[in-house]
């Protein structure tokens, strides 16, 4: 390469590397020479490299072939391009081979747009948006918790209490004993003091086995009945038998006794039932506390409590319930979400890449229908599934995306809604 | 990473109109005296010299090392300054 070169051949030289030089003048004339050494040296290491793989005459050919691509290329660009490329191209078309290689060389000078950024729905984007739906949800979810935790609380601690009532209360009723000790004296016979108390003693003796007696009878019956009693209700005869086995002098007391029991007012814990209208009943006696087995009391105080408290019962279970329920939505609402914004970040990049190939002219028009889209981004399999979420991403993208606008087109005889990018490819570079 | 400084800032914030050849990012005293001497005495004419270029960066810094003798750093300076300036007022 000589440094001599006239002007238009070097500007030929250098246009024949792909390289398109400005205004050749006195002070650009020397920067050109040296691009053009700079060049061919480069060119002369490919063609070098080549040259080990392929014999000689085929690194010009593929010289020639590149100009050959490069008239191919164009000549694609013609036949599917929009009018505005058409006429670009057609205007070219008649042209003799230099302004053709302009033209080529204008293709070639025209710098390559750079790689649009994929900014807008970034994940930190995507993630804020999700935060405050999300904190909103957890926020509920936690106080609605918490409340139903305290209810429980509340709740088993009152019936644990109650029931603890009733068992220590259904036992033995220490009253009773202080009242039967409080019986008037009633001597046989004798009326001194001595007699009488050691008569009252008796009595009280007597009464106090009766009691117990009578009692443990009670309790049996009411716990579960083992010895198969019709009632608790022991008849007179029957008690008078229990105590002669006990003790013989109890049976003249007997009747005295019953009488301190009919006629004392307070509570004696024994109470005397007499014969009613029924067939066969008799005169009987009763305890009005009966003992029971702590097992037992615990058993009846539990269920006692428990069928009172049932309604309560129930109402926080139904509660714990809902609240499962409402958990379980929440995350499934936020999955569709995430997988709806997902799918919108697919279709933006979808439409922007429409929209450039269209520019490139790959594509025949600049927008694309709503239903390709979606069959292009869902695999067949999932779009029943993915229906909804498909419809909201719609809808988002209508109301929320403004680089993108839908209209209605007819594309091959049928009416669609389309989708059709607005940015200039240029400026979303500077986005 | 590149930081800008003031100087860059201050020129590239408004239309150049009659600043002198110093007023360019990496230009300085002695260098704008040389450029100066070959007659690129205002910032405007050294703006025509890059677009003539055709705003190549390759290009350009080797016409300004060739011309006034400057180091890359200062040259790289010198075409982001008028580059930016070109991308906001051209």
């Amino acid at each position: 390469m000589a440094s001599a070169l006239p002007d238009d051949e070097l500007r030929r030289e250098l246009k024949s590397f792909g390289f398109c030089p400005g205004p050749i003048s006195d002070s650009t004339r020397k920067l050109y020479l040296n691009k053009l050494k700079k060049l061919a040296s480069e060119n002369y290491s490919k063609s070098r490299f080549a040259r080990t793989q392929r014999p000689h005459k085929h690194v010009l050919s593929s010289q020639q072939h590149q100009t050959q691509h490069r008239h191919d290329s164009l000549r694609l660009r013609e036949n599917s391009a929009s009018p505005s490329h058409r006429y670009r191209t057609s205007s070219f078309n008649q042209q003799d081979s230099d302004e053709s290689d302009d033209y080529e060389a204008y293709l070639h000078c025209a710098r390559p747009a750079d790689n649009v950024n994929f900014t807008s729905y970034t994940k930190e984007d995507l993630q804020k948006r999700c935060d405050s739906t999300v904190k909103q949800n957890v926020f509920l979810d936690r106080q609605l918790s918490l409340a139903l935790l305290t209810c429980t609380l509340v709740l088993s601690a009152v019936i644990i209490w109650l029931v603890y009532v009733k068992t220590v209360g259904l036992g033995q009723n220490k009253d009773v004993e202080n009242n039967l000790k409080m019986l008037p004296v009633d001597c046989k016979g004798k009326t001194d003091t001595y007699c009488r108390a050691e008569e009252h003693k008796v009595h009280m003796q007597l009464l106090s086995e009766l009691y117990s007696f009578l009692a443990k009878v009670a309790g049996d019956f009411e716990c579960g009945n083992p010895s198969d009693l019709k009632s608790k209700c022991i008849s007179v005869d029957d008690a008078k038998s229990y105590l002669a086995i006990l003790n013989g002098g109890y049976t003249d007391r007997f009747e005295a006794a019953l009488q301190m029991i009919v006629q004392s007012k307070r509570d004696l814990g024994i109470r005397v039932v007499e014969p009613g209208s029924a067939p066969g009943a008799v005169r009987c006696l009763e305890s009005s506390q009966p003992q029971m087995g702590f097992m037992c009391r615990f058993s009846r105080a539990v269920f006692s409590v428990m069928s009172r408290m049932f309604i309560f019962v129930l109402a926080l279970g139904v509660l714990w319930g809902v609240l499962i329920l409402l958990r379980y939505r929440w995350r499934r609402l936020q999955e569709e979400e995430q997988a709806m914004y997902e799918l919108v970040k697919r279709i933006i990049g979808e439409v922007r890449d429409h929209y450039k190939d269209w520019d490139q002219g790959l594509e025949p028009i600049p927008y694309v229908p709503i239903p390709h889209v979606r069959d292009s981004l869902i695999p067949p399999q999932n779009r029943r599934r993915m229906r909804r979420i498909w419809d909201r991403a719609v809808e988002f993208l209508s109301s929320n995306e403004s680089r993108i606008r839908t209209e209605t087109h007819r594309i091959a005889g049928e009416d669609f809604l389309v989708w059709r990018w607005t940015q200039p490819v240029e400026l979303s570079d500077s986005s | 990473m590149s930081t800008t400084s003031q100087k860059h800032r201050d020129f590239v914030a408004e239309p150049m109109g009659d600043k002198h050849v110093t007023a360019l990012s990496g230009i300085g005293g002695v260098l704008g005296k040389k450029l100066e001497e070959q007659g690129f005495d205002k910032a405007y004419i050294v703006l025509g010299q890059f677009l003539v270029l055709r705003k190549d960066d390759e290009l350009f810094i080797e016409w300004l090392k060739d011309t006034c003798g400057a180091n890359s750093k200062q040259a790289s300076s010198c075409y982001t300054c008028l580059k930016e300036w070109c991308d906001s007022f051209l």
